[in-house]
């Protein structure tokens, strides 16, 4: 795993993550991937792809469950989940010889809860379709996730902002837990290093921390699944919201 | 240029609307999945849409909308169960689709190209797009998931983002009485007043998921027994695009 000391700096300023990865088994091959939402955990953190992954040669899984895979820079982990069905497997990153975290773009930031922001650069923003992010700063975490909708109203002067909707599997936010799961996986590689690679089977229903978020005059709320199994809106206390947009 | 010749060379889509009903505001989507039929297109944005304020809707799957130059029809989907509605574009005051960015084609299953560009696009991680043009004349557009290219130098497999939209919406004509039956309501229902069908659930979509390598190209369709199978695909022109920088 390689990962640029200054790499936090730059996604807390905007810029987006991607991970190019080589495998370890088989014909050796080359590929990348866009973690277009991220978890900050102080200098660790974790970063995912949207989900659009194929449940293809994922034998037990509903053909329509689409998966997402998260990685990060701090254990030798790295997640499978399926938001719909809670589905969580983790697999060793030992599969890969080489996992290089890089940033790309620079993001401009062009509104923020403390100082608001210049109307008409959020309306001429939308209206060029340019990719847009939230960062949310929370007291031990920030999280930037992708914006899905900024609706601009130029009369009120005000901004609606809702986040893509998405999720991480909510045990990806225990630090010791995914460092035991690195530790046995590393503990067992030896062992398994020339048939495959360690991994857990696939765990269903599991708890999903929801990375959707609706941000209507300065107040944030996130979105929750209630008892009723029904979406709903839960006020969430932060230190500073800031919304990045591409140049176009 | 016009619009779609805008998109077959490339170029990113997105539709910038404008409500009709409440407080005025503006917003924008960039549709990153297209189904082209010569000069009419329906483009839409991936499944990341809260399934927040439709009742009776799976809180767990995010929904994806689609937009179309053809017709007065916006469709909502959610390719997990199936399921689909279409309301009147005219809930919107103005519906605008525009382009943006530039790519270029790196290959094509006629001129090929060289496998060295398809490396440092990915090692550079831009974004890119599948093209195919299928026998029966239409033309997807299609964000690339993975693109694996092997040290052999020769060999690649590219795998575009699992999507998909309602079969129906392929049905052009079936699309357009739809969309004159929901004129016909629209012209006679009270102002504010949202007009759309009802929610289906388990309906039957076309899979915009496709694997691409140096030796053909599969689509990924659900079987009877409800399982994701290759199934080899008949196109008549492929290509890979990258963005420029």
């Amino acid at each position: 795993m390689k990962t640029d000391s200054n790499i936090i700096d730059a996604i807390l300023n905007g810029r987006d993550l991607h991970v190019v990865l080589e495998n370890q088994l088989g014909d050796p091959y080359v590929e990348s991937y866009h973690l277009t939402t991220i978890l900050c955990l102080g200098e660790r953190f974790w970063g995912k792809f949207a989900n659009v992954h194929s449940s293809m040669g994922h034998n037990e899984l509903n053909s329509f469950q689409t998966l997402s895979y998260c990685y990060n820079n701090f254990a030798n982990v790295v997640c499978t989940s399926g938001l719909r069905d809670g589905i969580v497997r983790y697999i060793s990153s030992h599969a890969y010889s080489g996992m290089n975290f890089i940033t790309r773009y620079q993001f401009t930031k062009i509104w923020d809860s403390d100082s608001g922001g210049d109307i008409s650069v959020l309306n001429h923003a939308v209206r060029t379709g340019a990719k847009l992010k939230l960062k949310i700063e929370l007291p031990n975490l920030v999280i930037i996730a992708p914006i899905h909708t900024m609706e601009v109203s130029t009369l009120k002067k005000t901004i609606c902002i809702e986040t893509q909707f998405d999720g991480f599997p909510a045990d990806l936010l225990n630090i010791e837990y995914i460092s035991e799961v690195s530790r046995d996986f590393d503990s067992a590689i030896d062992i398994k290093r020339h048939n495959g690679y360690p991994a857990t089977p696939y765990y269903h229903d599991k708890p999903h921390f929801l990375t959707s978020f609706l941000v209507v005059e300065n107040i944030l709320n996130q979105r929750k699944i209630n008892k009723n199994g029904e979406l709903e809106n839960t006020m969430l206390p932060y230190e500073k919201l800031s919304v990045y947009g591409e140049a176009y | 240029m016009s619009l779609v010749d805008g998109i077959l060379q490339g170029r990113d889509l997105y539709v910038v609307l404008e409500n009709r009903i409440g407080r005025k505001y503006v917003e924008s989507y960039n549709l990153t999945n297209i189904i082209l039929f010569g000069d009419t297109f329906w483009g839409k944005f991936k499944g990341v849409h809260a399934p927040i304020g439709h009742p009776g809707l799976s809180p767990r799957s995010p929904i994806s909308y689609a937009y179309t130059n053809f017709c007065n029809l916006v469709c909502t989907m959610d390719i997990a169960n199936g399921m689909y509605r279409f309301c009147t574009s005219h809930s919107y005051s103005k519906k605008e689709f525009k382009l943006k960015g530039q790519y270029r084609e790196i290959w094509s299953n006629i001129k090929g190209g060289a496998i060295e560009d398809f490396r440092e696009s990915v090692n550079n991680a831009l974004r890119m797009k599948m093209m195919i043009k299928t026998v029966d004349g239409m033309t997807f557009i299609l964000p690339t998931h993975t693109v694996e290219v092997y040290s052999d130098s020769l060999s690649f497999g590219i795998d575009t983002e699992f999507d998909g939209v309602p079969m129906r919406l392929l049905d052009q004509g079936e699309m357009k009485q739809l969309s004159n039956r929901l004129d016909q309501v629209y012209s006679q229902a009270p102002d504010g007043a949202y007009v759309g069908t009802e929610y289906k659930q388990n309906q039957p979509f076309f899979l915009t998921s496709f694997l691409v390598n140096h030796q053909g190209v599969v689509h990924r369709q659900i079987d009877e027994d409800g399982k994701l199978v290759n199934t080899p695909f008949n196109a008549d022109y492929v290509s890979l695009w990258v963005e420029q920088q």
